[in-house]
């Protein structure tokens, strides 16, 4: 029935202003809030999924099932029209993509070449190893030397100077990382270790 | 086709593989963006290895990232497994966006010369934390919190103000017009500010600190120990000075130097733990200097010296 034709207008609407009112407990709503959340997180995670490659053979039998579908004559017109409506949606979803913000992942490779730099080689890390052991050597048995507030620090400061050393190292050889950057920071630590076994010397000789 | 035409290829691919394997590097480069919608509460959290990594403003709702991961080898085929090597992270868990680089162990040793950069574009009140373990990090324009962790690093910060929190081993900060609570804890690193307000907490093991300070530089508290401190400041005689110094030569602005009691003559070395304050009335800044087995300068900015 029309509502513009209820001759009773009036009751109707009193009706239905009577009618009560039924509001959703604020648990579902969190319970929506939730699954969006998921929603999206699955989402930002698929492109980070390992990809498998099919075996060719699957293929092969999909292909013998497909059988070319034959031509259809196509007015002009409509095809005209198709072409048209394509642009159209391809322009939308252009703009689209300019003015609403989104969110995603995308990966791209690119391939160049240049010529090498010449290659610097990071003197062996350890060719003067020997001469760090033997000066520490001058200490061997020496009880009181080696209790010294001197020796003690000095030693404190090697350690965290070779342990720096270690984790420099360690990066340069995952990332086969030689450039000048490295190779300063190296000089910088070296010299400083080799000023403690500099104090080292002179202390013992002391 | 000549005789001479099959000796010419031969040539010219022997030539070819030669140039190949001396001088020309195959390059790799594979590029990940990410974006995601910022709202207030949302923390950027960057691990780095190896990378460089430029962080900048914009007024848009978006935090933008590209981490682009480079390989370099003689040969392509070679670049191309070992840019695969480098694992990465881009992903937002709860209020905040994780981005990650790092070379898993399972993997066999990378041949080729790997770099990482990452580029990213966020609104400025959005806080940051950013760890790097060596390479590089420039940041500007940021205004709400940051978080800096880098050890082998060299890290560039412009025109940022609000909370400040710097840890650096071994590496190299250069700040310029930072304001708001700046602290930094540094260990065998060199630090340079320009322009800094507010208030400017440092302890340093090993380096060299400059300090050139703005006029409203309310608090600098430092403690060095083994490290070359000078501060430029506009007015030295304006400033109140609380001093703890062992094994340190102090240098003091012609201005100040008249004024304070001192026991060890100025330019020479103080054995002995020494204290000293300078408090002059209605002063507006104070510098409080605890100082060991360093050498530390103060002196009358004449003008910025910017990099």
């Amino acid at each position: 029935m029309d509502y513009r034709t209820e001759k009773n207008k009036a009751v109707l609407e009193e009706s239905l202003k009577r009618l009560p009112n039924y509001f959703p407990a604020p648990s579902n709503w969190e319970i929506i809030e939730q699954a969006l959340e998921q929603d999206q997180l699955i989402q930002e995670r698929i492109p980070s999924l390992p990809r498998y490659e099919a075996p060719t053979i699957i293929w092969e039998a999909i292909e013998s099932t497909i059988h070319p579908p034959k031509r259809l004559w196509i007015r002009r017109s409509w095809k005209y029209a198709a072409a048209a409506s394509i642009v159209l949606l391809m322009s939308i979803w252009g703009l689209s993509a300019l003015l609403i913000p989104r969110t995603g992942v995308h990966v791209s490779y690119a391939y160049g070449q240049e010529l090498q730099s010449s290659s610097v080689q990071i003197a062996n890390w350890s060719d003067d190893e020997a001469a760090f052991s033997e000066v520490l050597a001058l200490y061997e048995g020496n009880e009181l030397l080696k209790q010294s507030t001197a020796y003690q620090d000095a030693i404190t400061e090697l350690e965290e100077l070779n342990a720096a050393r270690e984790e420099l190292k360690l990066i340069s050889q995952q990332y086969n990382n030689t450039d000048a950057g490295m190779i300063r920071r190296l000089k910088s630590i070296e010299n400083q270790r080799t000023e403690v076994v500099r104090s080292l010397v002179a202390y013992a000789s002391f | 086709m000549t005789q001479r035409t099959p000796f010419i290829i031969v040539i010219f691919l022997l030539g070819k593989s030669l140039f190949a394997q001396t001088g020309v590097m195959q390059v790799v480069s594979k590029k990940i963006e990410s974006s995601f919608h910022y709202q207030p509460g949302y923390e950027v959290n960057i691990e780095g290895h190896n990378a460089e990594i430029l962080i900048e403003t914009w007024d848009k709702d978006q935090i933008v990232t590209k981490i682009e991961f480079i390989a370099k080898h003689p040969d392509v085929k070679t670049a191309k497994v070992d840019v695969e090597k480098i694992n990465h992270l881009a992903s937002r868990i709860k209020n905040k966006i994780y981005l990650r680089n790092y070379i898993p162990e399972k993997y066999d040793k990378p041949q080729a010369i790997l770099k990482v950069r990452y580029q990213i574009k966020l609104p400025k009140e959005c806080p940051v934390y950013v760890k790097n373990h060596y390479g590089k990090i420039e940041l500007s324009n940021l205004s709400n919190r940051l978080r800096v962790n880098t050890a082998f690093t060299s890290v560039n910060l412009d025109q940022i103000s609000g909370l400040i929190d710097i840890n650096t081993r071994f590496g190299e900060l250069l700040g310029v017009d930072l304001s708001g609570k700046t602290a930094i804890d540094s260990r065998r690193s060199d630090i340079n500010l320009v322009n800094v307000q507010g208030e400017l907490n440092i302890a340093a093991h090993y380096g060299t600190i400059n300090i050139e300070a703005h006029p409203l530089l309310r608090l600098l508290k430092l403690e060095a120990d083994m490290a070359d401190v000078n501060i430029y400041t506009p007015k030295p005689q304006l400033v109140a000075y609380q001093f703890v110094a062992t094994g340190t030569k102090v240098q003091l602005p012609p201005e100040v130097e008249g004024k304070i009691q001192t026991s060890s003559p100025n330019h020479e070395l103080i054995q002995e733990p020494h204290q000293w304050n300078y408090l002059p009335q209605g002063y507006k800044s104070l510098f409080d200097i605890s100082i060991n087995f360093s050498d530390l300068k103060i002196a009358t900015l004449k003008k910025l010296i910017r990099p």
